[in-house]
């Protein structure tokens, strides 16, 4: 086997090295710098470059080697190499060839482009751990121009009726996808530190955001009628927002698709927006890999590997400790939809 | 959590929802019970609904992101339960996975409005509806659908496609009913307080009750989801020989330890999701 799957992580015998591990060890490669991927206690650090500045903000000093997308590095006997992953700036794939067979863990993906991340790039390979956050057919995400329209629309409406409008978005990746999505003409953007925080790691490395302004205590809010307030989710429901007066809440996240997690929440609207693949976009990309061997981290495992037996693949359902699509967990408090919607 | 959940409804549908079902409470309080359990047994979607009147009859309208056909579902529920909203969370969850609009209608119900009203109501809907669509149901839905499949193919206007879920197919009097051993949700009582209440004073030997005496010439092809052991399995095995000698080609799917019409527990189920994928698969299969 070119990986195996450890009580650390998944871990690679021939380079001596993990993928994501859960519990410190002595060589991490990273996918992403969202929490339940990069966490704190490695040893050395190996991620994109892209995705590094993330990974000091949140991690702290920590031995962290940058590669770039498409760059080989032999590590041990094992050749690695990182491909993105659609998910968040920097986000990547992880491809692993040892004596000739390749396998790729996807980290977090999603197939579809949008404006903020490295486009999804498809890897050819003989086995697939793919994570599977949204491995129903219900996930099924519009288009972005159509999720445009209903964030704008419902900015607008907000504005005209003397409102702020504030909406719940995960502050690495979702908040600023939210924040290429609408239109900035509309109005001011006024974000929560944990999001502001993030906006300025990720400006600083040239990824390209409309302008924000920081909450603080001396925001006058009277100054900005019909602002969007991007926050993390949990920030809505706490006092944070009280001082804003009159506000319609909103939370992005592919979890809207359930109406009990918008209930739950009490949000107001839930826009179906995430960064992760949705049901089709998992059956696509597994396709594209052309692997014969499936395993399901994350998500809806026991459900979609059935499914993936069905059709014809050599599937199994690995257990691991990543979240996926935790609403906020990483942002404040851990804080994700009830079991019954994230995993089986 | 969904394999859990399969295991813990083996144990409710049978120590729970049966001695209910076969208690004689009046109607409406079935009706309420019903009403109450369907939004527990699924994960309600967000996802665009309209009502419109279909033919006169009221429509329940779901619409996932970029519908690309139209199925008219008819739910189940004896005649007597349910409803487009108790039904919800099956039509919602197959039509996200097919990416087909899902047409319900609230059809009237026995005992208010014993036979033919149901099926003239759906009658009404399928003239008034957009063509071409996909068509199925679940239970007593199913014999509705099969109903309704009847008249059309007689008439020259097939479905696309047809979807059943454990139809109801053979209304006729049995005297050696010795099917609801092994049943885990449906105790027998009910089914005849049901069966009473639809044909009132009629004996089920008309094929708009009994679909399993009707003609079927150019059927398209069917996809049949059943429960193994199930109460209405023979039912299920009748219409797909049925079906198969009018020359369609017949999916039969028999799930074990599964209750009755377990794809209404979408969301919450493996079992029933793995349900919705194949008829998704099938409605895809035979869009034009
Ligand atoms: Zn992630
Ligand atoms: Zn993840």
């Amino acid at each position: 086997m070119v990986l195996e799957f450890k009580d650390e992580g998944i871990y690679c015998p021939s380079g001596d090295f993990y993928i994501d591990p859960w519990r410190p060890v002595e060589r991490a490669l990273i996918t992403h710098g969202h929490a339940d991927h990069a966490r704190w206690g490695h040893r050395y650090y190996l991620a994109t470059e892209a995705a590094g500045p993330v990974m000091r903000h949140r991690l702290g000093d920590i031995a962290l080697d940058g590669i770039a997308f498409g760059e080989k590095r032999q590590i041990g006997d094992a050749i690695v190499t990182f491909h993105p992953a659609g998910h968040v700036p920097g986000s990547a794939q992880i491809r692993v060839e040892h004596r000739g067979e390749v396998w790729v863990v996807s980290g977090d993906y999603k197939t579809v482009a949008d404006r903020l991340s490295e486009p999804f790039e498809p890897v050819r390979c003989h086995a697939f751990i793919t994570e599977c956050t949204f491995g129903l057919p219900v996930f099924d995400w519009e288009d972005d121009a159509i999720l445009s329209a209903q964030l704008n629309t419902w900015w607008q409406t907000c504005r005209d009726n003397g409102q702020h409008a504030a909406i719940g978005a995960y502050s690495l990746g979702k908040a600023q996808r939210v924040m290429t999505m609408v239109d900035p003409s509309i109005g001011p953007i006024l974000t929560h530190g944990a999001v502001e925080n993030t906006n300025e790691v990720l400006r600083a490395q040239g990824v390209p955001l409309p302008a924000s302004v920081r909450v603080t205590r001396d925001t006058d809010v009277k100054a900005t009628p019909g602002a969007l307030i991007i926050a993390p989710p949990s920030a809505l429901a706490g006092s944070w927002l009280r001082k804003f007066g009159s506000v319609s809440t909103g939370i992005a996240s592919g979890w809207m698709r359930l109406r009990g997690v918008r209930r739950r929440r009490a949000a107001e609207r839930g826009f179906v927006i995430s960064d992760h693949a949705d049901w089709r976009g998992l059956n696509d990309a597994i396709r594209e890999t052309g692997a014969e061997r499936v395993f399901a981290t994350h998500g809806y495992t026991a459900t979609f590997k059935d499914w993936l037996t069905e059709q014809g693949y050599d599937a199994a359902v690995v257990e691991t400790e990543y979240e996926g699509d935790a609403l906020d967990a990483a942002d404040t408090d851990a804080d994700a939809p009830t079991e019954a919607e994230t995993v089986t | 959590m969904s394999q859990v959940f399969d295991r813990i409804r083996r144990f409710t549908t049978r120590y729970v929802d049966r001695p209910i079902l076969a208690l004689p409470l009046p109607v409406g309080i079935h009706r309420s019970l019903f009403a109450l359990q369907a939004k527990l047994m699924t994960t309600e979607v967000e996802v665009a609904v309209r009502w419109q009147d279909v033919g006169g009859v009221p429509t329940r309208i779901v619409s996932p992101p970029r519908p690309k056909g139209r199925l008219l579902w008819l739910h189940g529920g004896g005649f007597v339960l349910g409803s487009p909203d108790t039904h919800a969370g099956l039509t919602d969850h197959l039509a996200l996975a097919s990416g087909l609009e899902v047409w319900t209608p609230r059809y009237r119900r026995a005992p208010e409005h014993p036979w033919p009203a149901a099926p003239d109501d759906v009658r009404s809907v399928a003239q008034a509806m957009p063509r071409p669509f996909h068509l199925g149901g679940d239970s007593a839905g199913g014999n509705l659908a099969l109903v309704l499949l009847a008249q059309a193919l007689t008439d020259g206007r097939a479905p696309l496609s047809v979807t059943l879920i454990s139809p109801v197919v053979d209304l006729r009097e049995r005297q050696d009913d010795s099917r609801t051993d092994a049943e885990m949700l449906l105790p027998r009582a009910f089914l005849h307080r049901c069966r009473a209440a639809y044909l009132r004073d009629a004996d089920g030997r008309d094929r708009r009750q009994s679909p399993v005496l009707a003609e079927f010439p150019g059927c398209p092809p069917v996809h049949l989801e059943l429960s193994a052991r199930e109460v209405l399995e023979p039912d299920g095995m009748a219409i797909a020989e049925r079906l198969e000698a009018a020359g369609a080609t017949v999916h039969l799917h028999v799930e074990p330890k599964t209750p009755h019409d377990y794809p209404l527990c979408a969301g919450r189920s493996s079992a029933a999701d793995m349900a919705i994928l194949r008829m998704a698969k099938h409605l895809e299969a035979h869009q034009p």
